[in-house]
């Protein structure tokens, strides 16, 4: 066995979380907290309203980094059923843990998300191995890691649309069918960079570059979501029909959210085709479709 | 405040929940699916992924099955409707995938797991080209891709009803509120239940005459604990659901 081979094994079998598992975890509980804490006090039975929700956003793109690193350990095995696969297992897993933990209705919902994710993905990851008999190793903490990973951003995007975690304010985008947008669209960005990337000229930091540009799509999609849904809490009739039009107070967030996403998708699509164009051995001109004159 | 919650009966939903994930699992090791090798028609099969396949297949029987929930609010019609659904979405894939075999690629339709077709008995294997497993979708796995569907069909559907009747005190009307919670819980648990039937069989089977489908027990297993620690969790928001309804705090 070569010695890389050897330090990767070891890696596997290590409990611990590594660097970029560290980093995703702490700065997506961050955010969350931030966009969380931070708040204007409540108004006309109005949840309080949230200005720093882009924090949740950027907590949101860390966490998809994080699953989408343990979705490159984990296929680079041969998973013999398609990278998206192990993405679709963790988000089905992390879907109903996020909506679980959003319904406790503490504050430390993310926190317990997180712990929840980890438990039950490792639990999954160690009986997929076992029983099914997959032999992957590191499958146990890949899943788990991939699990929590997509929970924290699952629960991030509640942040984000809604400026709250409580499931009754938030149940405007969970119990509309909304959420289904998470569900893919999460998914997706977890699952694509590894499998559009693939190979053996793979490389992890074009492979995260891709994971990046992925994420910030989503972000904006659900920046002008959630500005959508500000405009229509703030103007519908019933229990908040005291409120007239929408304060600057509940716009602020979905406003940098969508330019943070977009100067994010200019950065991270400029970078990713740099390192494309530093990977391949050759870039072409297919030159232009030949003219009706040229045909005949 | 008439609400009452009954243990035994959201544990009877519980079993319910773990035998849909059952059903889903067992569904996936009937559906013909080639992965990447049958897109080429180097496989026998539907030449996509198991997961994207299955969950056509279960999407389509959860939206039928929430439109008759919708319309008539009969759990039993619903469950068969889902099923069917399911069936139809899954045979429409295969005679598709079928007519692009048999006259896009120009390939008879061959099996290469069995030399005869266990239905039709006719001879498979000399059909088969060198270098591949077979190819198109031959008339028993088309058969078996059809019960795989229909089991599939209502696994799902047993899922979003069980859901459904947790909450057994709302009323009708706020069921808009709860139809898109139970859907969007019933799809997680399809994704998750796809994929680990999926690993069992290795990304590629034929239908029901595979030898892979002996592996089935093992999913099983897996499949109905991982959807019963799901299933407690998906009670417990339907639960919450049903006490914030009437103002209790939690």
């Amino acid at each position: 066995m070569s010695k890389s081979a050897k330090t990767k094994n070891k890696e596997n079998k290590k409990a611990g979380l590594n660097k970029t598992a560290i980093c995703g975890l702490l700065v997506s509980l961050a955010g969350i907290y931030i966009a969380l804490l931070v708040t204007f006090p409540e108004n006309a039975g109005l949840p309080p309203a949230a200005p720093l929700t882009f924090a949740a956003g950027i907590g949101m793109i860390a966490a998809i980094v994080w699953a989408a690193d343990s979705v490159r350990s984990i296929s680079k095995y041969g998973l013999g059923t398609g990278v998206p696969s192990v993405g679709m297992f963790g988000i089905g897993l992390s879907t109903v843990i996020a909506v679980f933990a959003a319904f406790l209705n503490t504050i430390w919902s993310p926190i317990i998300g997180a712990v929840l994710a980890l438990a039950i993905g490792w639990i999954s990851g160690k009986l997929i191995n076992s029983v099914i008999g997959m032999n992957i190793p590191g499958m146990e903490k890949r899943i788990a890691e991939i699990t929590a990973g997509s929970t924290l951003a699952m629960m991030a995007s509640f942040v984000v649309v809604t400026g709250t975690i409580n499931p009754m304010a938030a149940g405007g985008y969970i119990f509309t069918g909304t959420v289904t947008l998470g569900f893919i669209g999460i998914a997706v960005a977890v699952f694509h960079a590894y499998n559009a990337n693939l190979g053996p000229d793979e490389k992890p930091d074009r492979t995260r570059m891709l994971t990046i540009l992925d994420a910030s799509m989503l972000l904006l999609i659900y920046g002008i979501m959630a500005l959508l849904f500000r405009l229509g809490i703030s103007t519908s009739g019933g229990a908040d029909s005291g409120m007239v039009g929408a304060s600057l107070q509940t716009l602020i967030g979905p406003a940098v959210i969508i330019f943070m996403s977009i100067a994010f998708i200019l950065i991270a699509y400029y970078k990713f085709w740099t390192y494309v164009k530093r990977d391949a051995w050759k870039i072409m001109e297919t030159g232009l479709l030949p003219s009706e004159e040229d045909l005949n | 405040m008439d609400f009452f919650i009954d243990p035994i009966y959201q544990f009877t939903l519980l079993i319910l929940i773990t035998l849909g994930g059952v059903l889903i699992t067992i569904s996936v090791h009937m559906i013909p699916v080639g992965g990447a090798p049958a897109a080429m028609s180097q496989a026998t099969g539907v030449g996509t992924g198991t997961t994207q396949l299955a969950a056509g297949a279960g999407l389509t029987g959860l939206l039928v099955a929430a439109s008759v929930y919708i319309l008539s609010g009969d759990a039993l019609l619903c469950l068969v409707l889902g099923g069917i659904g399911s069936a139809i979405m899954l045979s429409i894939a295969m005679l598709i995938a079928n007519i692009g075999y048999i006259y896009g690629v120009g390939i008879p339709l061959a099996s290469g797991k069995a030399s005869r077709d266990p239905i039709t008995k006719d001879r498979q294997d000399i059909y088969v080209s060198k270098g591949t497993e077979g190819h198109g979708i031959p008339t028993a796995a088309f058969l078996s891709g059809i019960a795989g569907g229909f089991v599939g069909g209502i696994g799902g559907s047993l899922i979003f009803v069980a859901l459904l009747k947790s909450p057994a005190g709302l009323p009708f009307e706020s069921m808009s509120a709860v139809i898109p919670g139970a859907i969007i819980l019933s799809i997680a648990l399809f994704f998750v239940n796809a994929v680990i039937a999926s690993y069992n069989i290795g990304g590629t089977i034929e239908g029901y005459y595979d030898q892979k489908f002996k592996k089935l027990p093992k999913a099983v297993v897996v499949s109905a604990l991982i959807t019963l620690i799901c299933g407690i969790m998906c009670l417990l928001i339907m639960i919450q659901l049903e006490l914030a309804y009437y103002g209790v705090n939690v």
